[in-house]
């Protein structure tokens, strides 16, 4: 399979072809910082094959000493964009940078035992409903 | 009436919020509202998950430690703003267009202790991956800012109120 993605401004696009063996939504600190988001969400290959098709030069990639964590990103607009880990022998895609479907569902949240204090159900967050000013035609029922 | 310290302290604790590779840092004077996951493309492409989370607070509460001279800026045509590290990528705070608050992001933020997730934002153009559910406190695309302050500050509210501080 083929899938394409790239960054906010649109200097970056890539193709990967192949497929993910993994999807994991990690919670840990490095990831937190990473994405300012309360968890970063990556699909893993091994096999797959990464291939710029532009803005190749204008990724940056930093790895956060004496850690494993690497990041890559557009040097014009901060947008998370592949890398790859382990020697080049894993390749790690950001799911938000995606432009075409992910091919699974998250397999799993991991370093929950690491995440942050506020992440919490996020999924059942209390609706709206109890809020009276906010019953306007963009609020979801 | 009983009142927790937090509320009733005229000077809470400062919060701090740091990139991954520390080069910038910033400080929280004030009381930190709660925040919000957007989950629209231009935020998933920018943290490359499947949403931001982040707040807006007064500019009057808000410091920059060191770094600032390191952020790089970059802004759509349609006014979407990206502030990060030109060394490690993270996203930072920025002074919003309304001049009068900064957007910080939450995944920052080092010791944060009341504040949590209100709100979900353009839950319509969420990723088909993204479970966030209907019928949380979601809205398809973007509340009126005004609308969302009131929801990020109503926990501060209600406890200045509690306290008698209005």
């Amino acid at each position: 399979m083929k899938f394409l993605g790239g960054c906010l401004c649109g200097a970056v696009h890539y193709e990967v072809t192949g497929s993910f063996e993994s999807f994991f939504l990690c919670h840990c600190s490095h990831c937190r910082k990473d994405t300012g988001s309360s968890h970063a969400a990556n699909l893993f290959s091994k096999t797959a094959e990464l291939r710029w098709l532009s803005g190749e030069s204008q990724t940056t990639t930093y790895n956060l000493p004496d850690t494993a964590h690497v990041k890559s990103f557009c040097a014009i607009c901060g947008s998370a964009v592949p890398h790859q880990q382990m020697n080049g022998t894993l390749l790690v895609v950001p799911a938000g940078s995606l432009e075409t479907n992910a091919p699974m569902r998250p397999q799993g949240h991991i370093f929950m035992h690491s995440k942050a204090n506020w992440d919490e159900h996020l999924e059942s967050i209390r609706s709206f409903a109890s809020y009276p000013d906010l019953s306007g035609p963009s609020v979801q029922k | 009436m009983s009142i927790p310290p937090e509320a009733s302290s005229s000077k809470p604790r400062s919060i701090f919020g740091q990139c991954l590779c520390g080069s910038v840092e910033f400080e929280i004077s004030g009381p930190l509202p709660d925040f919000y996951q957007c989950h629209c493309s231009l935020c998933r492409k920018l943290s490359g998950s499947g949403c931001d989370t982040a707040t807006f607070l007064s500019s009057t509460h808000f410091q920059w430690v060191r770094g600032q001279d390191g952020v790089k800026s970059f802004k759509t045509e349609s006014g979407y703003r990206s502030e990060f590290c030109e060394r490690c990528g993270s996203t930072v705070p920025h002074l919003m267009d309304n001049g009068r608050q900064y957007w910080v992001p939450a995944g920052l933020l080092a010791n944060v202790r009341d504040s949590r997730v209100v709100a979900h934002l353009f839950v319509s153009s969420k990723a088909a991956w993204d479970n966030v559910a209907a019928g949380e406190a979601s809205y398809t695309e973007m509340p009126s800012m005004d609308e969302l302050n009131a929801v990020l500050h109503r926990r501060l509210a209600a406890q200045r109120m509690d306290s008698g501080d209005v």
